[in-house]
């Protein structure tokens, strides 16, 4: 449980960096406020998917 | 003749008297002597860190009713531990100020730069220096409040086994036998739940709140405070568990003991011949001195537990003081964000210190379960 702790802990530091740089250097109109929804969705997707994979280890 | 023969025999009777002396009974002062306090010396210094502390002594003096420690000796101690720690944490305070000013000003003078961009990252970057500070110093505080854990864990292992031969001593046979699961699971299993997962999500709720305030657009706000209440539940659920199995079952076992005790008294009174009164009444007086050195030994563990625990709880809570000073000193020029991060980290901190009480705690109800147990157990006979 640590370990998962730690890898999720991780990847929402680089992905929130990666991100948030991004946001910074992207110019002000339409491609800054699809980056922002595309950058919501990864993290979206890096927060569920070690609760989906513990979801499928319980199922199989 | 014969007169004279008789004579002489009293004579001699009389005058080769030898003196007798009736035996001591037991004493308070000899069950106390053959206690083997080595064990619990040698890990009482491993713990001190320098400062020794003599176990025997201390449990002769409070054998003895002294005043170990009066209110006003433990104040001033305390007033004294608080302000070293206090003054410890200003080159923590200092180090976030300077970057924390930096970032306020950088916010305040956005206009100024030539892109929105440089004021960005400029901000960006100062932040980012004050977040590694402060996780840097919620990662120390993680470890010192892991090593004040093991140290008590340590030092009531090193205790336990004494007072539940004590406790053996007086009578209380179920009842320790109740105990000794409840104390390997107060000191074993209770501690590395607590060690392995408040202390992990403690930390992973600090890191959470540094990565929320990175950027305004993308909030992990939600995250952080499901996983601090994850902690708080973990914690409280553990610890409601083992007072309310403990609370249940120990009063029962001290009942029966009381009765076996007074049924025992009976038989080796009544039915023994000649001696059975002398045996019941060494064994009320062995029982009662076993009881004093019984109680002695819990409050000598119970004082050394706190003194144990004052120095990393105290060094814990002043780091909470010194984040949250610094916050509130730099909330009109700092921006939201820095103020915000430091908060949470102190949040995280204080639940750091609630975890390190919670197990003082259970560790000081098991001891004063054992000693309450011995009490009700002599009482009932």
């Amino acid at each position: 449980m640590a370990q998962a702790l730690i890898t999720l802990l991780k990847r929402l530091a680089v992905l929130v960096m990666l991100l948030s740089i991004c946001d910074m250097l992207l110019p002000d109109g339409a491609m800054r406020r699809y980056a922002r929804l595309v950058g919501g969705l990864m993290t979206m997707w890096v927060m569920v998917s070690p609760l989906l994979g513990w979801l499928a280890e319980v199922v199989r | 003749m014969k007169k004279a023969v008789l004579l002489a025999i009293l004579a001699v009777c009389c005058l080769s008297a030898f003196a007798a002396l009736a035996q001591e009974g037991p004493t308070v002062w000899t069950v106390a002597e053959e206690l083997p306090l080595e064990g619990w010396q040698r890990t009482v210094d491993e713990l001190s860190r320098g400062r020794r502390v003599d176990v025997k002594a201390l449990l002769g003096r409070i054998l003895a009713g002294e005043t170990v420690l009066s209110a006003d000796e433990t104040l001033q101690a305390l007033l004294a531990m608080i302000r070293e720690q206090i003054l410890d944490r200003r080159g923590l305070m200092l180090r976030l100020l300077a970057p924390a000013l930096l970032c306020g000003l950088l916010a305040k003078l956005r206009e100024a730069f030539a892109a929105e961009a440089v004021a960005e990252i400029s901000h960006w970057a100062c932040y980012l220096w004050v977040a590694t500070i402060v996780t840097q110093e919620c990662v120390t505080q993680v470890q010192v409040s892991r090593g004040a854990v093991d140290g008590m864990a340590l030092g009531m292992q090193a205790l336990f086994p004494m007072l539940l031969t004590l406790l053996v001593a007086v009578g209380g046979t179920s009842s320790a036998a109740f105990f000794q699961p409840a104390v390997v699971a107060a000191s074993g299993t209770m501690t590395t739940l607590v060690r392995n997962i408040s202390f992990s999500l403690a930390l992973a709720y600090a890191v959470l709140a540094v990565l929320d305030n990175v950027s305004e657009n993308f909030s992990l706000s939600r995250l952080s405070s499901l996983v601090k209440t994850a902690s708080s539940w973990t914690l409280g659920i553990c610890f409601t568990v083992f007072i309310g199995v403990m609370a249940v079952q120990g009063f029962g076992a001290a009942a029966m003991d009381g009765v076996t005790l007074r049924t025992a008294k009976y038989a080796i009174d009544n039915f023994v011949p000649v001696v059975g009164g002398m045996f019941a009444d060494t064994m009320d007086t062995l029982v009662g001195c076993s009881l004093l050195v019984k109680n002695a030994l819990g409050v000598t563990g119970v004082v050394l537990l706190a003194g144990y625990l004052a120095t990393p709880l105290l060094r814990v809570l002043s780091t909470v003081l010194a984040l949250r000073l610094v916050a509130a000193v730099l909330e009109p020029v700092a921006d939201s964000r820095v103020t915000r991060c430091m908060g949470s980290a102190s949040d995280a901190l204080v639940m750091l210190a609630t975890t390190q009480l919670s197990i003082a705690a259970m560790f000081f109800l098991v001891v004063t379960q054992l000693l309450v147990i011995g009490n009700m157990t002599v009482m009932m006979r």
